[in-house]
């Protein structure tokens, strides 16, 4: 790894966001491109990722490492590049806690998670409308829709969503996953959804697999 | 290793009580007596003024004897370690584990089926209370039965010093301690070194009701002038060789107890005296004696409080069942007779998975299991720390209502502090749990044990010590054997 790479990732692994910033202004002003140290931070983020499931790291290193990469892409780096494209994506995901659940840690870890496994994540946040997943869908053409609810009273919510899709004809654009803690296999095979992931690992895994990433 | 108990000790008698139980046994030993069956014992009593019936061996001890002896044993004991880093202190409320000895049988958890324990049985189960980082001092669990008889105690002492660096503690098994003695020093360079460095100590019993057994005192006087760290508590069961009410085994026990220790203290003033009884209960359907008794518990507790009463170290017993097998009933009773004799503040527990089947069987994967609960209880008797950091006022304000916690560095900065991590219980999700082949404790344990015993190398004697320890065996063998 480059003397860069090394900076940034020893920065990550500090959990430490403002030694992060401080590290890619350093960078910055060296005269390294944004590009390579977008790419210095995925390689990093990746091996925290690994760390992750051998149990080496634990869940609040992983998702504050996860936090800190992409404030420094969003905020500082991605505003250089004169492409819109911040890194070389391996997808991209949309993500959010369906309508009258305000539940935000779980869905919030597996956003991480995913930006971490080095996807675009566009999180809408809790509480989120039905409209608001479909008109998404529209705008960004994202390749997954992954919803979350941890009220079983919330669940079909889920239902609404992939159901909203198809009146929009968006549903055969993208692929539509759930998760949560109520939500069972059998649940998202009722409700035609793509796939469910039990945990945040397994739904990293589930998007991997739609489409069709190599571990 | 618990420091000290941060959390309040389980107190089951009150003041009253101790000091009743204490009266009791004044009084038993002064009308009652205990019968000595070592001559040398019978004369130092005599001499220091106890009353003897030198026919019938009995010796009624005067209070102020069993008061003087208290006064004289030590309040704090240095059991050491081969490596010094291993050392542990008798004293106050740190709690310190350790396995038994004793177990006849090795019990092969794949088959539910026992066999004869062997040398090698005793020195895996050393190398692996070398290893587990819950364990403090080493007792070989089993006892070979693959070498003549009468010298077993040898081997099992060979195991333990050869494959430990921590401190090693032996049962006498009734052969002449002179020769235990000898090989602990071996190791460290002679018996002046051994009295620096006790990294040898000995568990022997008196016999109940009241009785203390020619080769037990002998070996019991045999430690005090060695200087030696000795464990010296009766066994008794209430209903057979005790009375059936909790306090009449109580008196009972205490006096055996602190009649040994009128031995050791007057063989040798400042001896190094271990406090507490292994006291439980004849089945009355079964006639066993229960190692899994709640019974046992609660007189854990209790000599732990009178232990502590006269400032002795205190010992007492966990990590054992009546299990035939390493299944629920076995970490259940083993979970709970650990916590309660850690909660006891005792200063060394013993049996940690050493034993199932009333004593007669060990298993090495019960001990893995067992390291992992006191792990578990060492958390919780940690307690919790108050402090200006710990009561997180700044992060509470800073999260707010409706945040998280996760990224804030107050998080990262505690969580490994503050929280305990299993190694050994899952807590995966369930579809992980299957992928990773739905396997139980048992056989998680079993994994975790054969990892250890094939990668973990204890630290070997140097080659001439190896070669003068065996030397050391053999001459003993011969002593023994009367070759």
């Amino acid at each position: 790894m480059s003397k860069v790479g090394d900076a940034v990732k020893e920065a990550l692994l500090a959990f430490d966001q403002d030694k992060l910033v401080e590290t890619t202004k350093k960078a910055l002003d060296g005269g390294h491109s944004p590009q390579e140290l977008i790419d210095a931070l995925t390689a990093a983020l990746k091996e925290v990722g690994e760390k992750f499931e051998k149990g080496e790291f634990f869940l609040a290193e992983l998702v504050t490492a996860g936090e800190a990469a992409k404030t420094v892409i969003s905020e500082y780096l991605r505003p250089l590049l004169k492409k819109t494209g911040t890194r070389e994506a391996a997808g991209s995901i949309v993500i959010g806690t369906v309508a009258g659940d305000i539940h935000d840690i779980g869905k919030g870890i597996v956003a991480s998670m995913f930006f971490t496994a080095g996807f675009e994540v566009i999180d809408l946040g809790v509480d989120v409308p039905v409209e608001k997943f479909v008109e998404t869908t529209r705008e960004k053409k994202p390749d997954i829709v992954a919803m979350s609810a941890l009220l079983s009273t919330t669940l079909p919510m889920q239902r609404e969503v992939i159901e909203a899709l198809k009146r929009n004809n968006l549903r055969d654009q993208v692929r539509v996953i759930v998760g949560g803690s109520p939500v069972t296999d059998e649940w998202a095979k009722e409700i035609g959804a793509d796939g469910y992931g039990e945990d945040a690992v397994a739904g990293v895994k589930l998007v991997k697999k739609l489409l069709n990433i190599s571990e | 290793m618990i420091e000290s108990l941060k959390i309040g000790i389980f107190e089951i008698l009150s003041r009253d009580d101790v000091y009743r139980v204490h009266a009791a046994t004044l009084e038993v030993l002064e009308r009652v007596g205990v019968r000595v069956e070592e001559e040398n014992a019978l004369k130092l009593l005599d001499e220091i003024g106890a009353d003897v019936d030198l026919s019938r061996k009995i010796v009624k001890i005067p209070q102020h004897l069993v008061e003087e002896a208290i006064r004289r044993s030590l309040r704090t004991i240095l059991f050491a370690g081969r490596n010094k880093k291993n050392d542990i202190r008798l004293e106050g409320k740190r709690v310190n584990f350790g396995l038994g000895e004793g177990a006849t049988n090795f019990l092969d958890c794949e088959t539910n089926t026992i066999r004869p324990a062997t040398k090698a049985d005793a020195t895996n189960a050393s190398k692996l209370a070398d290893a587990l980082p819950n364990i403090d001092f080493v007792m070989p669990l089993f006892t070979a039965q693959d070498v003549p008889k009468p010298v077993l105690p040898l081997h099992d002492l060979d195991a333990a010093l050869r494959n430990t660096e921590k401190p090693v503690m032996v049962v006498d098994f009734g052969i002449d301690a002179t020769y235990l003695i000898r090989m602990a020093a071996t190791v460290v360079g002679g018996e002046e070194k051994l009295r620096e460095r006790p990294i040898l100590g000995m568990y022997s019993e008196p016999v109940s009701p009241l009785t203390h057994g020619k080769e037990h005192t002998r070996n019991l006087m045999t430690f005090a002038k060695a200087k030696l760290p000795i464990v010296y508590i009766p066994s008794p069961a209430c209903c057979s060789t005790a009375p059936a009410t909790l306090a009449g085994a109580l008196v009972q026990s205490n006096a055996e107890t602190l009649s040994g220790n009128v031995i050791a203290q007057f063989a040798e003033k400042g001896a190094s005296f271990i406090y507490g009884s292994d006291t439980s209960v004849m089945d009355q359907k079964t006639g066993v004696f229960s190692y899994g008794a709640p019974e046992w518990m609660i007189f854990n507790l209790a000599m732990a409080q009178l232990g502590r009463y006269y400032s002795l170290p205190i010992w007492s017993t966990g990590g054992c069942s009546d299990s035939k097998i390493l299944d629920g009933q076995a970490t259940l009773e083993a979970g709970l007779n650990l916590f309660i004799a850690a909660a006891s503040g005792a200063n060394l527990i013993h049996d940690v998975g050493s034993y199932l089947n009333f004593g007669l069987t060990g298993s090495l994967e019960l001990v893995t299991i067992c390291d992992e609960i006191i792990s578990m209880i060492a958390y919780l008797l940690r307690g919790i720390e108050v402090t200006d950091q710990t009561l997180a006022l700044d992060v509470i304000s800073k999260v707010g209502p409706g945040g998280h916690f996760i990224t804030q560095r107050h998080t990262l900065e505690y969580l490994k502090k503050e929280h305990w991590m299993p190694t050994l219980l899952d807590r995966q999700m369930r579809s992980n749990w299957v992928k990773s082949g739905s396997k139980d404790l048992v056989q998680r344990a079993r994994e975790k044990t054969m990892e250890i015993l094939s990668k973990h190398e204890p630290a070997p004697l140097p080659a001439e010590v190896s070669k003068d320890l065996e030397d050391t065996l053999k001459k003993a063998e011969k002593g023994v054997l009367g070759q």
